[in-house]
């Protein structure tokens, strides 16, 4: 969390850092506080929603959302947005279901082929944006609609079913925690330490704080631009494949709740839509909480219209609070002061 | 003054999450509360109902004259869908004089399926067969084409309207009945002891399973051997699904944290049901007895559990993709002028049933789990269309 301070709080950091100076100034530190709220909360809300059952069942589909939020972030790093989380996450699936059924080729195999077409779609999103200048919305779009008619000609109206060996992994669990929820934190946590410690990962954050500046300390800007896109598409095509391991028979639309919902992650983790300022280990907070959000009003027994309200209220009210820049009024008394000397 | 204002807007964050989440409480709130819902007067008008065993073969209405048949669906990527197309064109080859027209798919999406049916009446269709998934944002088109002098069938989902006027005749299945016949199985598998049950449904607010909770209240409420049945749903209100594996995984994992004991799922969705049962498992918890409609996955799914669970035990009513037949013959004899005797609401049968040595549960390991096996086609036939 050094790392992150250091990039959201630009003042002299004198003697020591309070808890509190730490939720002012810490862009990501409110979400932690959320999570918190809502582990707490969720007891009392409804009393089976933290048994250990419970917490099982919701962590795989954290950890896939948490996959899925970390491409995302990856492109809004860069100021982009990428809407073709569906149509990769589909044609992901189709190639560990109906793929590895029909064609008899190897689990690896299936699973490359599929990261492959993470990365080509992602890799033509990223030239369309960077290359051709093309809005990062409509050339995601675009391809999520490309997907999704190749899946439907690739699937033929029907999800396949993954092989059981691949199924019996994705539902597995090591010390009673879910291998998915597992898996999302070791990438969530490699993609954090490569973007915040490699030097690799500083220049991709440098493209992302401002094109100019990067390219004047001789970063290969569109290099970075494109990496994004592409890097997000394995992202989102890996969440798809796991998720279609674990559902063994998904649907085709199985990825169409995450194309907004990953961007719900991001914002509310606190990365910055403008890029330059992202947080992975945030938004895999923030994945984590709206999962347990969504599952703590269903295990309440809300209605669809008062878990969607539910939602929607909680995503606006974290996202408006976080608009104030708290860093402003931290600083008004002294300013304030000076002024009126 | 500042740090208490500040400190104030600290809280804010998690303080509106507290609020936000504390009106989960409020379940039975004013948001809660379903709308009214009444059932469509077609399913309880007992003159529009029938039997399978009612039902006539097509060549009786054929008439003579070369006719434009077209099947206008709502979307088309799905096992249902793609069954009930290929049932479609199967019912109009055994009529010599109907030409069938292009399968037009409206895509989920209202405007699509809107302009679709003005294509096919342009395109000089007589008898046309509409799964009208819009509702009553297709009415006007479907009023417009049947003014038009052509034979308009919407089948399976009501479309609202007045048949005669907006449309020739609605062609369904019983959903109350279906719901009825679920809860009397369930009554049944449970014994005397009794138990908890959950109806799970379909998308909110769908008109197709707000009818069946109509049906399994009233055979609750009615039938004497249910009286140690609780319904777990509010009155009258299906715990939403969306009819999609994924989310009735997540819905379910949500109502096994809630009640400590779940002894019957009623489900209208054979597919959706994997992800139920999935949930149980995960979980650790017995299997419990499980409606559905007929979908080869779900009899997978019980003959590969009910070794290690005798508990679990299925039923399930036919997916009726054939009501698509029934639906092309009343367009044909009303664009022919034949009369047709037919029933327009069918209450369809219980095809498996664990409990029922005539009616087990079959899996076909060679067809997909979303594979619907009673349609009304053969078994290379069914393998054509899930290639």
């Amino acid at each position: 969390m050094s790392a992150l301070t250091s990039e959201t709080d630009t003042r002299p950091q004198t003697g020591h850092t309070t808890l509190l100076q730490r939720i002012r100034t810490d862009r990501f530190m409110p979400i932690w506080l959320l999570a918190v709220a809502v582990f707490v909360i969720s007891p009392l809300i409804a009393p089976g929603s933290m048994t250990a059952s419970a917490l099982t069942a919701m962590l795989p589909f954290a950890g896939v959302m948490a996959i899925a939020a970390l491409g995302q972030t990856l492109v809004i790093t860069h100021g982009g947005i990428d809407l073709s989380v569906p149509g990769v996450m589909a044609i992901a699936a189709v190639c560990v279901t109906k793929l590895a059924q029909g064609t008899g080729m190897s689990t690896l195999m299936c699973v490359l082929l599929g990261i492959a077409a993470g990365a080509l779609s992602g890799l033509v999103i990223g030239l369309a944006v960077v290359w051709f200048s093309v809005a990062a919305f409509v050339a995601s779009l675009a391809v999520n609609s490309l997907l999704t008619g190749v899946v439907l000609v690739l699937s033929g109206g029907f999800p396949g079913t993954a092989d059981p060996a691949v199924s019996a992994f994705a539902v597995s669990s090591v010390g009673g925690i879910p291998t998915l929820f597992l898996l999302a934190v070791v990438l969530v946590v490699v993609a954090h330490v490569v973007l915040k410690q490699s030097v690799a990962g500083r220049r991709f954050i440098a493209v992302g704080a401002g094109v100019p500046a990067a390219r004047i300390a001789g970063i290969r800007t569109s290099t970075h631009g494109v990496m994004a896109y592409v890097l997000a598409g394995i992202a989102y095509a890996t969440a798809g494949m796991l998720l279609a391991a674990y559902l063994r028979t998904p649907d085709l639309q199985l990825g169409q709740s995450y194309q907004l919902t990953t961007i719900a992650a991001v914002v509310l983790g606190g990365t910055l839509l403008r890029g330059g300022i992202s947080s992975i280990i945030a938004t895999a907070v923030a994945a984590l909480f709206l999962t347990q959000l969504g599952q703590v009003v269903l295990a309440a027994g809300a209605s669809t219209a008062m878990q969607l309200l539910i939602q929607a209220l909680v995503l606006a009210a974290a996202i408006i609070l976080r608009g104030v820049d708290w860093r402003r009024f931290v600083r008004l008394r002294p300013d304030s002061q000076t002024q009126k000397s | 003054m500042l740090s208490r204002f500040l400190s104030a807007r600290m809280l804010a964050a998690p303080a509106a999450a507290l609020l936000a989440l504390s009106l989960t409480s409020c379940a039975g709130g004013p948001f809660s509360e379903p709308a009214a819902f009444e059932v469509d007067p077609v399913y309880l008008d007992p003159e529009l109902s029938g039997a399978v065993d009612e039902l006539r073969p097509i060549t009786e209405f054929c008439g003579d004259r070369p006719i434009k048949v077209a099947l206008a669906d709502g979307v088309g990527d799905n096992a249902f869908r793609k069954t009930a197309r290929a049932e479609f064109e199967d019912e109009a080859a055994k009529c010599p004089n109907l030409e069938v027209l292009p399968y037009a798919d409206g895509q989920n999406n209202p405007q699509k399926a809107i302009s679709d049916i003005k294509a096919l009446v342009a395109l000089g269709v007589e008898a046309l067969v509409v799964f009208p998934d819009a509702g009553p944002a297709l009415l006007p088109t479907l009023r417009e084409a049947f003014e038009a002098g052509v034979a308009v069938v919407p089948y399976t989902a009501s479309p609202g309207g007045t048949p005669g006027v907006d449309y020739t005749t609605f062609v369904g299945h019983n959903t109350v009945t279906d719901g009825a016949m679920w809860a009397q199985w369930v009554c049944n598998a449970l014994g005397p002891a009794g138990g908890n049950a959950v109806f799970l449904g379909g998308t909110p607010g769908n008109a197709q399973s707000l009818s069946e909770i109509h049906g399994i209240e009233d055979e609750l409420a009615g039938n004497p051997d249910c009286a140690n049945v609780t319904l777990l749903n509010d009155p009258g209100t299906p715990i939403d699904t969306g009819w999609n594996p994924a989310q009735t995984q997540r819905v379910t994992s949500g109502l096994l944290a809630k009640y400590p004991k779940i002894d019957a799922v009623i489900t209208d969705s054979g597919d959706g049901s994997l992800g139920g049962i999935r949930a149980f498992l995960q979980a650790g918890r017995p299997l419990p007895v499980w409606t559905a409609n007929d979908n080869n996955g779900f009899a997978c799914a019980y003959v590969d559990n009910k070794a290690a669970q005798p508990q679990f035990q299925i039923v399930a009513v036919t997916s009726r993709t054939w009501i698509v037949r029934l639906a092309l013959r009343k367009a044909v004899a009303a664009a022919q002028d034949i009369p047709e005797p037919e029933p327009d609401i069918v209450n369809v049968p219980i095809v498996w049933d664990s409990l029922d040595p005539n009616l087990p549960p079959e899996c076909d390991r060679n067809l997909p789990s979303s594979a619907v096996t009673s349609a009304e086609l053969s078994t290379e036939q069914l393998a054509e269309i899930y290639r």
